[in-house]
């Protein structure tokens, strides 16, 4: 291996924060399963698998009550919704990488918060052959710190302090609000506004429909505002 | 339901949802892979996600749910507005902002007690 090969430069600029940030929001979902008493390996594949945490959450709950199968996997699936914006949003950035789609599809499972945000700040300046490697890498490092988190909320559960875990589960948003108020580009700054306002209230009148209504809406008006300046500055 | 039971299914209800999520993953993946970057669509894909993501980490913030519910609200907004301060006033980087807002938030738990009274 070249010394920086792009798949060792992502894997080890999420060894930090982004790898930290896996860990700790994970400490808290791997308590919940085993309240929920799911045993380690299926949290484990849990975590991996849906690698987004509110449907996790969803999941975990509805198993504690024991509603069925379909109606689980509905619920998760609208929590987890806004997978889809997000993979149209980068997957652009991937026009002239030329592979099987088979292998698109499978990247595609990789699509989650941390790894995205990352790609939508580095992509636009890395070259098309970099990307993939250099996100596949940044995510294997997000993997280990969401598996070794995963694995000490769940079997250590009973035994950290409470200040502790509040603060774990507090970092993940933390983290993702500070990288968002670092974005530049007016209408990523207008979309970000529009929707921390339109969020909350949207998700109380409708705790399904909100957060996709806030999307759609507070998105298109940004979008909308942006090219409307950028027509006069022209 | 018996052990066995409960072993057997706990394997279909995880696979059902893996898949649940995988399809919008998928699903964007075939819609967007013949587009450019630079086209009004894809900035418009942009738009959406910036606003879903923000909205999403609002609601974390600002209602009392989840693990944070019991937070009360001064409690997660005083660390993340000195956060914000040492993005915006001092120029830091997003992640001199986090490790602010993060030791904020340590020193108030600390203080308050979470858990323990």
């Amino acid at each position: 291996m070249t010394e920086s090969s792009p798949f060792r430069r992502g894997f080890m600029s999420a060894c930090g924060l982004p790898a930290l940030v896996l860990f700790s929001s994970m400490v808290g979902f791997g308590t919940l399963a085993s309240e929920a008493s799911l045993d380690l390996l299926p949290t484990i594949v849990t975590t991996i698998g849906i690698w987004g945490l509110p449907g996790q959450m969803v999941m975990v709950e509805m198993v504690a009550f024991g509603a069925p199968v379909f109606a689980i996997a509905l619920a998760v699936s609208v929590a987890n919704a806004r997978f889809l914006p997000m993979t149209l949003a980068i997957t652009p950035y991937l026009t002239n990488w030329r592979v099987s789609w088979i292998r698109r599809l499978l990247f595609a499972q990789l699509v989650t918060l941390t790894p995205w945000a990352m790609a939508l700040q580095r992509w636009p300046s890395m070259p098309q052959e970099d990307r993939v490697p250099y996100y596949v890498g940044f995510s294997m490092m997000c993997m280990v710190g969401a598996t070794a988190g995963t694995v000490l909320g769940h079997e250590l559960a009973a035994v950290l302090p409470r200040p502790l875990t509040l603060s774990l589960v507090f970092l993940s948003p933390a983290f993702f609000a500070m990288v968002f108020a670092s974005v530049r580009q007016r209408a990523g700054v207008l979309s970000l506004i529009a929707g921390a306002a339109m969020g909350p209230p949207m998700h109380m009148v409708s705790p399904d429909w909100g957060l996709p209504l806030t999307g759609l809406i507070a998105g298109s008006a940004a979008f909308g505002v942006d090219a409307y300046l950028k027509g006069r500055a022209a | 339901m018996t052990q066995d039971m409960m072993g057997v299914s706990i394997w279909i209800i995880v696979g059902a949802s893996v898949a649940a999520t995988y399809f919008w993953r998928g699903l964007g993946m075939i819609i967007a892979s013949r587009l450019h970057p630079d086209s009004k669509l894809s900035r418009w894909f942009a738009c959406v996600a910036y606003a879903v993501l923000a909205g999403f980490i609002a609601r974390m913030l600002i209602l009392p749910e989840g693990s944070l519910a019991e937070v009360p609200l001064l409690d997660k907004l005083i660390p993340v507005a000195c956060g914000f301060g040492v993005i915006f006033l001092f120029k830091r980087t997003s992640e001199t902002g986090t490790v602010v807002a993060f030791l904020t938030f340590v020193a108030i738990a600390l203080w308050r007690g979470y858990g323990v009274a």
